[in-house]
């Protein structure tokens, strides 16, 4: 045990350098300063939001009151009639907006009185083409909108004299989701938003932190292999499985704060983004939150202590093959490329599970999806959203056996003389560029002794 | 006679290749054995399997009386192998690194320092030692390495190429340091390219080429036998037939 220690210490030193924390710690910074910048421009586009300009031309008293019954909704900043577009731009911009309706002159009485179809039109200037760039352009066009269904409710009203509300939604559709035996009155949307939203971090990170996991220790074991610090390890009294646990122990050890530290970057992204539209969303989500509560769609603490070992023995699972392709290897450069593929036996069920309900594939594509030892891992939130404990069983079992026969692969081969004598390229061999060049050499002072 | 190694009709088979083809011979106490030979003679595969690196595919290897397959452990703790230009942990210091190979080798702490006492002292490095290895030139990890192996105080002391890419001053200091050792009792099999080395250091030498041990002796015998002016004539003598 104490050797195991001094191994486990070794390992542990080797893998936790600057150049390994340095990235990771830049990146969890660039995580936290993208998500407050994300989140400062959308408190600010939020606060706009409620604000609008409006250009009135029109003096009437249907506009006036229109515009009255607007301000209910909208903090509105009237501008100057006699100015053009590009100047009434200007001024709204003094106010922090980009852009304001245009109300043009006989617009009440055109409408009311004479029965013509008017224009309101909305301008907007665009300084960038980004998610945000459209500044408050969408609250001016939500007020377009408003003032065009309150022209048509005020017709409909004075032509029928029935309630205007009723005529334009005679008929209102409710929602009831059944999940199992569970049901709740709440729509799909939500609920589906409300579970990938609990379920968002956990692959990514899990598809990181593997793929990371992988090339660090394959690295690790070619550069000890052709350091040849593994033969002067493997010549002293410890036992080779003890190497290979302490190795596999070690960077296990590493990818687990990894994926903390990554889950913790997330969480940062994810609160500064969304912290400026969590109070608009609090009403609807407060309905919805019940619901999920009735739907049992609600992850308990048992719940994430499965997914969290899961986790786990996907990140062992990626680090026993990418050890033994890493033992195998020539070098560092033919270890990175032979390890390279495990991404994709990670992102083949990630994406499906993301996509789409790997159940309704084809018995032969879901056959193969579930060999892949990852996909269990990927699957588990989803089984135990539904309650399907059989699902998360089986997979843990298929993963813990997996495991087992990757470990006892990679102790075979830490055992046999193979993790000396094989040198795999893991990709194309160049052409050599001389055969035989010592023959050369050996022929060329043969010849040179015949002369002499 | 008191043997620490005994290698008896070792043969090793990597697949169809045969690399070492049934060899036999033997290292006394505190003396200094030269395996020499030509690249792919076998050497290093012989050096591996005495290191328990590698199983034999028959014959017997025995370190200190004990087999090299049934005992491995209790070999490990008797020898110390270097193998041919070896790196150390490039994040560790030198002084850390020595005290991690004493810590795998004894159990008592007061023994631990006394050993990583004596090979900082042996590697000369001072000051040095307590900055990281990836900031080391060739020759003062090689010195460093070499201090390792005899800190352990090991029966017999492996060498593959100890001199290898050292610089003229390096190489000597180490040969030095290898005859010292040895006078003190520690055995030393070594393989080299460098006849001029073997033929300093030492003791006996075996000429090794095709996985065949074709003839043991001291330098002097072996130039007797084949009339040859120095071991370098007598080992090209020896492998082209001539």
């Amino acid at each position: 045990m104490r050797k195991f220690s001094l191994l486990l210490k070794k390992e542990l030193r080797e893998l936790v350098t600057w150049q390994s924390v340095l990235p990771l710690l830049i990146g969890v910074l660039i995580m936290f300063f993208i998500g407050n910048t994300i989140g400062g421009i959308a408190k600010e586009e939020q606060a706009n939001y409620g604000k609008m300009a409006v250009l009135n031309e029109d003096d009437s008293a249907y506009t006036k009151k229109l515009i009255e019954d607007l301000g209910r909704e909208y903090q509105i900043k009237p501008l100057d009639k006699t100015l053009d577009d590009a100047q009434a731009l200007s001024q709204a911009e003094k106010e922090g907006l980009n852009s304001f309706i245009r109300i043009p002159a006989g617009f009440g009485a055109n409408i009311y009185e004479k029965g013509l179809e008017q224009e309101i039109k909305t301008v907007t200037r665009l300084k960038n083409f980004s998610i945000t760039g459209g500044g408050n352009s969408g609250a001016t066009a939500g007020a377009a909108n408003a003032i065009r269904e309150a022209v048509t409710t005020q017709m409909l009203q004075s032509a029928t004299g029935k309630d205007a509300a009723f005529l334009k939604a005679p008929v209102v559709s409710k929602e009831k989701i059944f999940i199992n035996q569970k049901s709740a009155d709440v729509d799909s949307g939500s609920v589906i938003n409300a579970v990938m939203s609990q379920s968002l971090f956990l692959p990514i990170v899990m598809f990181i932190v593997i793929t990371f996991a992988s090339q660090m220790i394959a690295a690790a074991i070619a550069n000890e292999k052709s350091d040849k610090t593994l033969e002067t390890l493997l010549s002293a009294p410890v036992s080779r499985t003890s190497v290979l646990v302490a190795k596999m122990s070690g960077a296990g050890i590493v990818a687990l704060v990894y994926a903390g530290v990554y889950m913790l970057s997330f969480y940062f992204y994810m609160n500064g983004v969304t912290g400026g539209m969590m109070a608009t969303a609090a009403a609807d989500s407060a309905a919805t939150t019940q619901a999920l509560q009735t739907l049992g769609l609600q992850l308990q603490a048992g719940d994430y202590l499965v997914i969290g070992a899961q986790l786990f023995i996907s990140i062992l699972i990626a680090l026993s093959i990418a050890l033994i392709i890493g033992a195998t290897a020539k070098d560092i450069k033919a270890a990175q490329a032979g390890v390279a593929p495990i991404v994709f036996l990670i992102l083949i069920p990630y994406m499906l599970t993301m996509f789409t309900d790997i159940e309704k594939l084809p018995f032969i594509v879901k056959a193969l999806i579930y060999i892949l030892p990852f996909t269990h891992s990927f699957t588990t939130m989803n089984n135990l959203f539904l309650g399907n404990s059989l699902g998360v069983a089986l997979g843990a079992v298929y993963q813990a056996v997996f495991l087992v026969i990757m470990i006892g692969l990679a102790v075979r081969l830490f055992n046999s003389d193979k993790i000396f004598t094989l040198k795999l390229e893991f990709r194309k061999k160049r052409q050599a560029y001389t055969n035989g060049q010592t023959g050369g050499l050996s022929a060329i002072n043969r010849r040179r002794g015949d002369r002499l | 006679m008191d043997l620490v190694l005994d290698v008896a009709g070792l043969k090793k088979k990597y697949k169809e290749t045969e690399a070492v083809k049934g060899i036999s011979f033997s290292v006394k106490r505190g003396e200094i054995f030269a395996l020499i030979g030509p690249n792919g003679a076998g050497k290093t595969t012989t050096l591996r399997v005495i290191s328990t690196l590698l199983k034999p595919t028959s014959g017997h290897v025995q370190v200190d009386g004990m087999d090299v397959v049934k005992d491995a452990i209790k070999v490990r703790e008797r020898i110390s192998y270097l193998p041919e230009e070896a790196g150390a942990y490039k994040n560790m210091t030198g002084a850390g690194y020595l005290s991690f190979m004493a810590s795998l080798f004894f159990d008592n702490t007061e023994k631990q320092k006394r050993q990583i006492k004596y090979a900082m002292e042996l590697t000369d490095l001072r000051d040095r030692l307590s900055d990281k290895i990836g900031s080391y030139s060739k020759g003062m990890t090689r010195k460093l390495l070499i201090a390792r192996a005899v800190m352990t105080e090991p029966v017999l002391a492996i060498l593959d190429e100890p001199t290898s890419g050292l610089d003229i001053l390096n190489a000597l200091e180490v040969r030095k340091t290898i005859k010292t050792l040895a006078k003190e009792g520690v055995s030393f099999l070594v393989s080299s390219h460098n006849m001029l080395e073997i033929e300093y250091i030492s003791d006996r030498v075996g000429i090794i080429d095709k996985g065949i041990l074709h003839i043991t002796g001291t330098s002097a015998e072996l130039k007797e036998k084949y009339s040859a002016n120095n071991l370098e004539e007598a080992f090209a003598k020896v492998v082209t037939g001539e």
